[in-house]
């Protein structure tokens, strides 16, 4: 009797660690989504006044939201450019800016994207999906692949979008 | 510069514990060379100093408003009043953890420095809870850094704290939970201690009983003023939501409370030792398994921190590692402190056993309402919510039982049986009387009262019978009273009966008002005088004010609506007015489109008897601490 009651103090709370490990393993990141659809058709427009073609927007690239107001986009930038140089499609979305504000910016920092989308009302973005600033889609062959809220980083890059390219 | 300074202090600090930690495991001259004493000795303590330094200069960062400081930049902005810029350390994860390994540490300090130079715990209380305090550095300076910096593009501006939690309350509440919580950690490491050490002749009970009943004061404390922001701040009308948040912080209370009891039990009488054993290690068990619920974001809650499965991961191994480790030690030693002498049945302690027994299914039927959402969602793939007709529903039953035994227990004597009659007669005569009670309150109000409320009327009443007999008594006859066991008990019985008395009476009405408008029922009326804006330096507002009649009293009430700039977020401020037996409890709702604004008023009653009835409580075991103190 005794020795049940000492085995049972131990193996109990071993069994719901276990479990619980179980779990966590199984958690997924609730900032990341893995979709299989199409991307909203809109009529577009760059930030520099052109107008978007359906050819722009075909094979497998990245799409970025940001803003010229938007912190946390200051600091993905770095790894953006690097995705750039790197030869990897980045378009980007730019969300609720004002146009010379999103223009200065990419001036003073460097532009990772091939060209900026400009959605002053936001609502191409509402269409995605988009909660806020920055936010990154895979987008392959028309399909929204991965949807990613927040910074995006090597780790996360490894992890969430090579898989799926 | 500054923020590296700190982030440097409390690396050293985590190397400090590392070594004391290692050296107080492999020196074995301790205790016999002075020098090394106090060279493990310096080393704890210079590790606690440098921590604690390396706080004050976070403080000193927060108050300068260095937003290259990702978590200060999240959590903090300049306009904020110093207050509330100080309490925005403890809005997040990273900082709240750093208080938290902070007060641990603050405890462990203190009790270090209060032991004997030479007991013979000493070495292994030291290496303990250097380890510990390591790890949980670790864990913070890797998983949760608070000083992740933003460069070189720093902003100028922070983002500000959540507006809800702007609020003198809810700033104090943390601390003092945190404060209760760890303060859990000294029964702990001093039973394990206790039990690597072996010798059990010692009586550690008397060492730790001071420590374990503050540190149950400052748990209450936390949860009562958490309740209370809730209450008022939320703006829902209720004071506990079983929420999963609340549901952890209530599991180590009822260990706790459990504990102090058996560990006052152990004291009387040698007996239910492997009992007290086993509650004070399970007390900082649940508490370290609140911490992972909590902040590995495995549940969905209000309270829940950001998401983050391998910050889990690390917390739920490393508590899992402490918990087992501690009753794997306590299952090593478990046949040499059970106690040889069997409980005599119907003596006072046999009693305690047996609450002992229902405040561990009550800790064990919550952890199963936390935890069987998950399984089920595990297996089924399915979500399913548990709630309050849940906890109501086992606690009911639990409380019936267990008030019975505590008004019983009273007519009890330690160690010895004085026989059925004598220790039911008084009980048994006040459980009719309360019961009488129940009855007439089912009488004399129209409202429908369900078999919960029944029971929490009979058991409150119950206890607070007996507690009023013991004292008519003592006016009438002088003789001994245990003046903390009444203060709390009477504090327990009026929490019992005001919560049902509270659910019984408490009604809402929602409605529209116009200006110069009113709205009648019964006896009340209401009328909307005017609408006003006010400026106040982080927010703007809306002010009603509304003149409330309800039969003979007239009083004037001011919910408000702010709007907080930072965030752009609306709060609803409650308006209550607190009387004896009920509280006005006004909310403000939106404008309709023909301009007439929505209001939620509440008549909440006993209220404020609930509030004083957790004062007593904790009251009671001040004066106990103090009684303590004096020996």
């Amino acid at each position: 009797m005794i020795n049940a009651l000492r085995l049972a103090i131990i193996i109990l709370p071993i069994v719901g660690i276990v479990f619980f490990v179980y779990l966590l393993q199984e958690d997924q990141d609730a900032s990341i989504s893995y979709l299989d659809k199409p991307v909203p058709e809109s009529a577009l427009i760059t930030l520099d006044d052109k107008k978007v073609t359906q050819s722009d927007l075909t094979g497998t690239y990245l799409l970025n939201v940001w803003a010229s107001y938007c912190v946390p986009c200051k600091v993905e930038h770095p790894f953006l450019m690097d995705l750039a140089s790197q030869e990897i499609r980045i378009i980007g979305l730019n969300y609720k800016d004002k146009k010379m504000d999103a223009r200065h910016w990419l001036e003073d920092n460097g532009s990772p994207y091939e060209f900026s989308i400009y959605d002053f009302d936001g609502f191409y973005a509402l269409d995605l999906g988009v909660t806020g600033v920055p936010e990154t889609f895979l987008i392959k062959d028309g399909q929204i692949k991965v949807h990613v809220v927040g910074v995006i980083d090597s780790k996360k890059w490894e992890k969430d979008f090579v898989p799926h390219i | 510069m500054i923020p590296e300074v700190s982030h440097f202090l409390l690396i050293s600090s985590a190397g400090l514990f590392l070594f004391s930690g290692i050296n107080s495991m492999f020196q074995r001259e301790i205790y016999s060379n002075s020098s090394i004493r106090t060279l493990n000795i310096n080393t704890f303590n210079l590790g606690i100093f440098l921590m604690i330094a390396s706080f004050v200069i976070f403080i000193f960062l927060v108050l300068n408003d260095d937003f290259s400081l990702l978590y200060i930049y999240s959590h903090s902005h300049s306009d904020l009043p110093t207050f509330y810029k100080i309490s925005s350390i403890w809005s997040a994860h990273e900082g709240s953890m750093f208080l938290w390994i902070i007060f641990l540490s603050i405890w462990c300090w203190l009790f270090v420095n209060k032991l004997d130079r030479t007991h013979e715990l000493l070495k292994l209380f030291i290496m303990i809870s250097s380890f510990i305090i390591f790890t949980f550095l670790v864990f913070l300076l890797t998983t949760s850094s608070p000083f992740e910096r933003l460069l070189p593009y720093s902003p100028d501006q922070g983002n500000d704290i959540n507006p809800i939690l702007q609020d003198p309350a809810l700033a104090i509440h943390p601390p003092m939970l945190f404060l209760g919580y760890v303060g859990f950690v000294i029964p702990f490491i001093f039973l394990l201690a206790y039990l690597i050490n072996g010798n059990f002749q010692f009586l550690w009970e008397r060492e730790v009983r001071k420590w374990c009943f503050i540190a149950w004061v400052f748990l209450t404390t936390g949860i009562g003023l958490g309740s209370w922001w809730a209450y008022y701040e939320l703006g829902w009308g209720g004071y506990w939501f079983w929420d999963p948040v609340e549901n952890v912080a209530l599991m180590p209370w009822l260990a706790a409370t459990a504990f102090i009891h058996s560990l006052y039990a152990s004291i009387k009488s040698n007996v239910l030792k492997s009992w007290t054993i086993f509650l004070g290690l399970i007390v900082f068990s649940l508490t370290l398994f609140g911490a992972f619920i909590v902040r590995s974001g495995i549940i969905d809650s209000v309270h829940a921190f950001a998401n983050d499965p391998e910050r889990g991961l690390y917390l739920l191994m490393f508590s899992g590692v402490i918990s087992i480790s501690a009753l794997c030690m306590f299952a090593y030693r478990f046949p040499k402190i059970i106690s040889p002498r069997l409980i005599v049945r119907g003596s006072k302690e046999s009693f305690l056993s047996l609450n002992n027994i229902f405040m561990i299914t009550a800790v064990f039927s919550i952890f199963l309402g936390i935890t069987y959402p998950l399984i089920f969602e595990y297996l089924n793939d399915a979500r399913i919510s548990v709630g309050p007709p849940y906890y109501n529903t086992i606690f009911a039953p639990l409380i019936l039982i267990s008030s019975w035994f505590i008004v019983i227990s009273l007519d009890a004597n330690w160690q010895r049986f004085v026989g059925l009659i004598k220790i039911l007669k008084k009980s048994l005569f006040l459980a009719i009387f309360s019961g009488f009670i129940c009855l007439m309150i089912n009488y004399i109000s129209s409202i429908h009262i369900s078999i919960i409320e029944n029971i929490g009327l009979f058991a409150g009443s119950l206890i607070l019978l007996r507690y009023l007999y013991e004292i008519i008594m003592k006016l009438i006859t002088p003789r001994y009273i245990n003046i903390p066991s009444l203060l709390s008990h009477i504090g327990f019985g009026l929490l019992l009966l005001s919560i049902s008395l509270n659910s019984i009476f408490s009604f809402e009405k929602n409605f529209q008002l116009n200006l110069i408008e009113n709205y009648q029922f019964d006896v009340v009326s209401i009328s909307l005088n005017s609408m006003d804006v006010r400026d106040a330096s982080n927010f703007q507002s809306i002010v009603a004010s509304v003149t409330l009649i309800d039969g003979s009293k007239k009083y004037l009430l001011q919910p408000e609506k702010r709007k907080y700039f930072a965030r752009d977020q609306v709060t609803s401020e409650t308006d209550i007015r607190s009387t004896f037996i009920k509280d006005i409890y006004i909310n403000l709702g939106e404008q309709l489109d023909n301009g007439a604004w929505t209001f939620k008023l509440r008549f909440n009653y006993f209220i404020s008897w609930l509030w004083f009835s957790v004062f007593m409580m904790i009251l009671g075991v001040l004066v106990h601490i103090r009684s303590v103190a004096d020996d």
